[in-house]
């Protein structure tokens, strides 16, 4: 068995392709073991993984002969994915931010992240830390008055006794921000002073997705708004707590993030709708890639958008070669891409793994659950949205079991229901947001099925929701 | 095969000969839908050209919007955050962003918190506070909102002032000059009586016992009263709800909040002097209806 399916990786192209890439999110998957296990040798730094690695590198530069080249590629890039995960890992040693705990003390950074409206003020993330006029490993989530007015890239101090982040029921809230590099939370931020920066790409761009949802809220009502500018941007935080607990209960929330699944989800809609239209197959697929790369640049290319786009592309290029292999190739490369860049996610953030297994799932396995869909109409791509959303809610499940302990059992019910309406509402919208660019009151005429189908879902999640 | 290739074939006419028409269907499903659930949801049908006050469940805090016989549309305090604006959402027309007037009673977060937000979504033709210059980051934001609305016209509203919507006319019974200067800012809290008809109603704000007393006499006789300060011990003295009689009260509060309101002893009044209690912690919105003879008032809860 093993040895045919050595052969086979062997043989093809393809194949060794895939093979390596497996082996190198295995080895990031095999990273906390790696970790706990030299971590009690005494020798956790990523410094000694240099011999290992240097050493394959050059039997592979010294290596004739084919198969043995690729075992030692694939024993590398194995050794290279226990080695990402190591650097992502801080030894204990090292000063972190988490070292003030409890401590008044005035941080000292720059913000890195979008500053987020909440009900009440506003959320940032700090990176670059100073405590003491010491840099320390580690970003800071803190919550900010509405005044004075800040964004990405400023430079911010202000005082505030750190706490660390605690679990939400069974979701470990904690290492889902650990694995985005926060160590700390402030609650209580006081004194804050805010130098603007000047010139930074992410904050115009943010300022850009600013002037959008400002459009948006005028063409539009609460709670609508706050809901449609978290399906397309991503973020619930100025959705009304109430709602937000509905959608969590009846396992939607994911619609609000920024989320692969979403992207995937219009992508896919959007391609079978365009294929459709006088653009034809290849004009609307350049179509559909000028509006993830639009996309990308208004919702402000932050680590959760690019993501997200990247999952769309997949399922964008995956839909023009339309070969199962390289689709399942390309999934993998994107995976392993991700994980090079930051491998924390694999493990703590449920965002990126709901993202990338409904993506995945709507890849493989939507045309073959669309045959068994006759049923349900194909007007408006209902029947591709619906499989696609099938394939994705059970593909979602075992994560969901993970993180949260519980599945609704309605919540099968509800992303049937909701899924569907999601690229249709995401589309009914940008076509408003586009009118109101012309005239607001264009705007809030146009934006009225809008309102409708968003005035629908969010009551079928509020009735489930307190079901 | 062959089976399989027909099946492509005439799927792809069919999908071909889809139709705008369709999905015109489909979006006006979805429009008449949502019409009916709005419709029903903010009682749209029962109470047209009917006096229609909303006590808005805006957690902990005050905020009541009022509609009028005539049409015009007014918001007395605004929550203590964005929540409001949620409510507004389903109480208004989608297609509504006009509010005619904006009244703050006081400055206290729980009043203003969620007034910046409206002011900012909403074209509001006038805006009334107590012009109370204590200094909080609320009410900086809420006043910074207040001076840049456009066309806005902003007054200061006193004792002997009112304001006037067809039938219905709010008079203002408090604060005056000292009141405002006073240290608690309660006691500057502007407090309306409104009448319609038959129909009265007393908006308090959070004014104190000791307001309590001052206007007392001047209150005379009413159908419902907001009660004062969230239910709180410190307002509806026992004398001064024997002085104005209401059939019914509302509390404005928070489910769980910390301040513990609304006041045991303050329920107890209530309960003495057989005043039926509609509390937003537990009713959830409350709505008044009236077409000028006596108010039907009862908990409507709208969906967010």
């Amino acid at each position: 068995m093993f040895r045919t399916v050595w052969k086979q990786i062997i043989v093809s192209p393809s194949k060794s392709f895939a093979a390596a890439l497996v082996c190198f999110c295995l080895g990031v998957a095999l990273g906390p073991v790696a970790v706990r296990f030299l971590g009690a040798a005494g020798c956790g730094d990523p410094a000694y993984y240099a011999a290992p690695l240097s050493f394959l590198l050059l039997l592979l530069v010294i290596t004739k002969d084919k198969v043995r080249r690729l075992s030692f590629c694939f024993l590398f890039l194995l050794i290279f994915g226990l080695f990402r995960y190591a650097q992502a890992v801080l030894p204990p040693t090292i000063p972190t931010v988490a070292d003030v705990v409890g401590n008044p003390v005035r941080v000292v950074g720059t913000i890195a992240s979008e500053v987020e409206e909440r009900s009440v003020g506003r959320r940032a993330t700090i990176d670059n830390v100073k405590i003491a006029d010491e840099f320390v490993e580690g970003k800071v989530l803190v919550w900010l008055p509405d005044d004075p007015p800040a964004t990405y890239g400023d430079a911010i101090a202000f005082n505030c006794a750190p706490q660390l982040p605690e679990p939400i029921d069974s979701f470990r809230y904690d290492l889902y921000l650990r694995s985005q590099g926060i160590f700390v939370v402030c609650y209580d931020a006081q004194y804050v002073d805010v130098v603007p920066s000047r010139g930074n790409a992410i904050a115009t761009l943010l300022a850009v997705k600013r002037v959008i949802i400002d459009r948006l809220n005028a063409i539009v009502p609460e709670p609508h708004a706050s809901f449609l500018a978290g399906l397309i941007f991503g973020g619930s935080s100025a959705l009304p707590g109430d709602l937000k607990d509905d959608f969590a209960s009846t396992g939607t929330s994911h619609i609000l993030a920024a989320s692969g699944f979403n992207v995937s989800l219009f992508t896919m809609a959007f391609l079978a709708w365009v294929t459709h239209t006088v653009l034809g197959r290849r004009r609307g697929a350049s179509v559909t890639a000028g509006l993830l790369v639009v996309y990308v640049f208004v919702a402000g290319a932050t680590a959760a958008v690019v993501r997200a786009a990247i999952m769309g592309a997949v399922v964008l290029v995956g839909f023009m070669i339309r070969r199962q292999p390289s689709v399942r190739n390309m999934l993998l490369l994107a995976l392993a891409a991700m994980l090079a860049w930051n491998p924390l996610p694999l493990f703590y953030d449920v965002g990126f793994q709901l993202s990338f297994a409904a993506t995945a799932a709507m890849l493989m396995f939507a045309s073959r659950v669309e045959e068994h869909c006759r049923f349900i109409p194909e007007t408006f791509e209902l029947r591709k949205s619906f499989a696609a959303s099938l394939a994705a809610i059970f593909a979602t499940l075992p994560i969901l079991l993970w993180h949260f302990g519980t599945a609704s059992a309605t919540s099968p019910i509800v992303n049937l229901i909701v899924l569907p309406l999601v690229p249709i509402l995401m589309s009914l919208t940008g076509i408003a947001l586009a009118a109101a660019f012309v005239h607001p009151m264009l705007g809030t005429v146009i934006a009225i099925p809008a309102w409708a189908v968003s005035s629908v879902i969010l009551h079928v999640v509020t009735w489930f929701g307190s079901v | 095969m062959t089976l399989r290739t027909s099946r492509n074939q005439s799927r792809s006419i069919w999908s071909k000969h889809r139709t705008a028409f369709e999905r015109v269907i489909l979006a006006s499903v979805a429009l008449f839908v949502a019409g009916c659930l709005f419709a029903i949801e903010s009682r749209a049908i029962v109470s047209s050209h009917e006096l229609r006050v909303w006590f808005l469940d805006v957690g902990q805090g005050d905020a009541t919007f009022i509609e009028m016989p005539t049409g015009e549309q007014i918001l007395i305090d605004g929550g203590p955050d964005r929540a409001v604006l949620a409510k507004l959402g389903e109480i208004m027309l989608p297609w509504d962003r006009t509010i005619d007037a904006v009244i703050a009673t006081h400055q206290d977060s729980d009043h203003v918190g969620g007034l910046a937000s409206v002011l900012e979504r909403y074209e509001v033709g006038q805006v009334v506070t107590n012009n109370d210059q204590k200094d909080t980051s609320t009410a900086s934001a809420f006043f910074a909102a207040r001076d840049t609305e456009p066309g806005a016209v902003v007054e200061s509203g006193r004792r002997g002032d009112s304001l006037r919507f067809g039938d219905v006319t709010l008079t203002e019974l408090s604060p005056n000059d000292e009141d405002v200067a006073d240290e608690d800012a309660n006691a500057g809290s502007i407090v309306y009586r409104l009448d319609y008809g038959d129909t009265s109603i007393l908006l308090i704000g959070d004014a104190p016992e000791t307001i309590e007393q001052k206007i007392a006499e001047s209150v005379g006789d009413v159908d419902v009263l907001k009660a004062g300060h969230h239910g709180s011990s410190m307002s509806s003295s026992y004398a001064f709800l024997q002085s104005v009689r209401p059939e019914s009260a509302v509390l404005s509060c928070g489910q769980g909040n910390r301040y513990g309101h609304p006041h045991p002893a303050t329920l107890k009044r209530f309960l003495d002097l057989r005043i039926s209690v509609l509390r937003t912690d537990e009713d959830g919105d409350i709505l008044l209806t009236s077409g000028g003879g006596e108010p039907k008032i009862r908990p409507a809860p709208l969906p967010f």
